[in-house]
């Protein structure tokens, strides 16, 4: 009597169990198809793939958080056809490009960057528009979009962003020019490095570019390093680096920078922003 | 006299250890001295420091009350590191360790050190906004249950806090606590105390020896010091006090000895008053309200998984003022409760513009963070047992 119920918990425990590998193994084909789907600029059919995906899955909170921000994205994608408040409109156009750049979306980026840049041509327009054009291998593009704002006046990242182009152009002593001209004091941001990493590479300092990259990791916070460093392996600008000594190492780099946990830890004991909290302004009188 | 205070003294700590092991209770939230911590903030800020309430501030006031009356009683009949420290001397002299007698002198210096343990906390915590010290301390080791920031420090303090009070008496309670600081001028104001009569006292110095806190109860025919715990030993101790020489009460020609049943009356009173006060008014310790509220107002009151401490109610707030689709336009106001086991928000809102669900939604959808350029998930989820009702103008 025993030893048959002791089956029949194992054969349920084995069912159990094929089922459950059984929904994740259809999950995450759903979901492979959906990011197939959104790479075609397929968002609506993506979408139902990954509500289907998260179905499937519902322990998933992984596939669940997904979706979720795909159903955010597909609407916002809907409402900045008509935005007119240009605060919302920011920050729409920021959260939609966050998206594109996590899932490599560069086209979907680029109508919106170019449309920003229309909007209020700037400096800080036409650097983003330029690094989505890079991303997209259209160097010359970029070039002409940092011609007017690329100057010795305009701000490190639009300058680095026109060195990139024209290194991949084959104007390397101009862009060598634009990286001796370079000074990144500290709290220069993550991404003005890890750009300055890139122009470097491809100017041919493999040294200087290992220290940018390790600058700009330890300036990365710990939660986005992983994608960051993937990229950098992906990169082809970055390619010449590999059998530099140090590259490797650089890419272990520990982030030196303090990342809130409100959204990880169970309690805001040793959260670095405590203060930041305590002290936090009523939402009418922020200005983040 | 000091049997009933001692069953007072552990009738109290098996409260705290039965509320803290047995019921898990956020014991944090009834500690006193959290609200000489959080006044700062609650008064600047209208906030308070991660897992204390309203309920540390009223308390810290029902306290406050009772050394108004009966000097520092709460620390001799209800503090757990008094009882703890008093109880290990009393186990050393037994084993025949007498604790060592501190010079008056030295005594007086050390004296001023709770003033400055208190003005380093305060100064540090309210610069902070954050309980910063609470990884050290020994009692919030022992009441969070090991909770998540405790340092091995904590324990170390700990340890030397017991280890002290087998050389010296109270030595923590003398020369470190920094509640016994904040005691300090409403234990001086105190009407009741003790009182020697120079007619019939036969100077024999039982009082002093008896003493805890070691003041010269001998010399003194009022005792008004303020580091006076009301531990009511020297009258104990006192050979002749059944011919009046030393009794407990108000100063006065025809003094009439109270009894110290009316001494713990009044500290429990305090104490329960208090707790009562913030149970039936349980006022938020983060609350923030943006705009006019309009003629009717609409009111969305759910328990919230997740929301266990300041900073996350500061990412509620937040997630509620955010301008993309779950956007919450108009008048707004947020009261919330955090709590290690699942926090409380109360949302009030402008009906006509914006729907509960909408209110819902703005809490538990990932939202785009513009400081890190990434979406994020929300860490909320709403658990059904909240309510949703029409209001008037809050």
């Amino acid at each position: 009597m025993k030893t048959r119920l002791l089956g029949l918990c194992i054969g349920a425990l084995l069912a159990g169990m094929t089922v459950s590998a059984g929904a994740s193994a259809d999950s995450d084909q759903r979901f492979a198809a959906g990011e197939r789907m959104l790479a075609e600029g397929n968002f609506h059919a993506a979408l139902e793939a990954w509500d289907a995906a998260a179905q499937a899955d519902r322990a998933n909170l992984d596939l669940q958080q997904q979706f979720a921000v795909l159903r955010q994205v597909v609407q916002l994608r809907d409402v900045i056809k008509t935005e007119t408040d240009p605060q919302r409109y920011e920050t729409i156009t920021s959260a939609l490009r966050a998206f594109y750049y996590e899932h490599g979306l560069y086209a979907e980026a680029l109508p919106l960057d170019r449309q920003r840049h229309e909007r209020g041509p700037s400096a800080e327009s036409a650097a983003p528009l330029a690094e989505t054009l890079l991303e997209l291998g259209r160097d010359a593009e970029a070039s002409a979009a940092l011609t007017s704002f690329a100057g010795p006046d305009a701000p490190p990242a639009a300058r680095i962003l026109g060195g990139i182009a024209f290194a991949r152009q084959g104007r390397v002593d101009e862009a060598r020019a634009v990286a001796a001209a370079l000074a990144l004091p500290d709290g220069t941001p993550a991404q003005t490095l890890f750009h300055a990493a890139r122009l470097q590479a491809l100017a041919g300092d493999a040294q200087a570019a290992v220290a940018l990259l390790t600058r700009a990791l330890q300036a990365t916070a710990p939660s986005a390093q992983a994608a960051r460093c993937s990229y950098v392996r992906a990169c082809p600008d970055f390619a010449s680096l590999a059998a530099t000594p140090g590259f490797a190492g650089a890419l272990e780099t520990a982030s030196k920078v303090s990342e809130s946990k409100c959204s990880q830890a169970p309690s805001c004991g040793g959260c670095p922003r405590a203060k930041a909290c305590a002290q936090a302004k009523p939402p009418s009188e922020r200005t983040e | 006299m000091s049997r009933t205070r001692r069953l007072v003294q552990l009738a109290f700590l098996v409260f705290i250890l039965a509320s803290v092991f047995l019921l898990r209770s956020h014991a944090e939230r009834w500690c006193p001295f959290g609200g000489a911590e959080a006044l700062y903030g609650f008064v600047r800020f209208g906030s308070l420091p991660c897992s204390l309430a309203i309920s540390n501030l009223l308390i810290l006031g029902g306290v406050l009350l009772g050394v108004l009356l009966v000097r520092r009683a709460f620390c001799s009949h209800a503090c757990p590191i008094g009882a703890l420290s008093e109880w290990t001397g009393r186990a050393a002299a037994r084993l025949g360790l007498q604790p060592l007698r501190v010079a008056p002198r030295v005594d007086r210096a050390l004296a001023v050190l709770p003033f400055a343990v208190l003005a380093v906390i305060l100064y540090f915590t309210w610069r902070t906004g954050e309980l910063i010290f609470r990884g050290f301390d020994p009692c919030y080791a022992l009441i969070s249950r090991h909770g998540e920031d405790i340092t091995i420090w904590a324990y170390v303090a700990g340890g030397g806090l017991l280890a002290g009070s087998l050389l010296v008496s109270l030595p923590f309670c003398r020369w470190l606590c920094p509640l016994a600081a904040v005691f300090h001028p409403f234990s001086r104001l105190a009407p009741l105390g003790v009182h020697r009569e120079e007619n019939t006292c036969n100077g024999c110095g039982a009082c002093t020896r008896a003493c805890p806190m070691g003041i010269d109860v001998r010399a003194r025919t009022n005792v008004s010091d303020a580091s006076c715990t009301a531990c009511l030993e020297c009258v104990a101790r006192c050979p002749e006090r059944g011919r009046g020489a030393i009794r407990w009460g108000p100063a006065g020609r025809r003094p009439r000895p109270w009894t110290q049943a009316a001494l713990i009356g009044i500290l429990v009173a305090g104490i329960a008053a208090a707790a009562v006060a913030a149970e039936l008014f349980p006022r938020a310790s983060f609350i923030q309200e943006r705009g006019v509220p309009p003629e009717k107002t609409a009111l969305l009151d759910v328990r919230v998984s997740g929301l266990d401490c300041h900073g996350r109610a500061t990412l509620l707030a937040a997630l509620l003022d955010r301008n993309d689709l779950y956007a919450v336009p108009g008048y707004l106001k947020i009261e919330v409760w955090p709590s290690p086991t699942g926090g409380r928000a109360r949302m009030t809102f402008d009906p006509a513009r914006t729907a509960p669900g909408a209110v819902r939604s703005a809490i538990t959808e990932p939202y785009y963070d513009a400081t890190t350029d990434r979406w994020r998930a929300s860490p909320f989820a709403i658990e059904e047992r909240g309510s949703s009702a029409d209001g008037g103008r809050p």
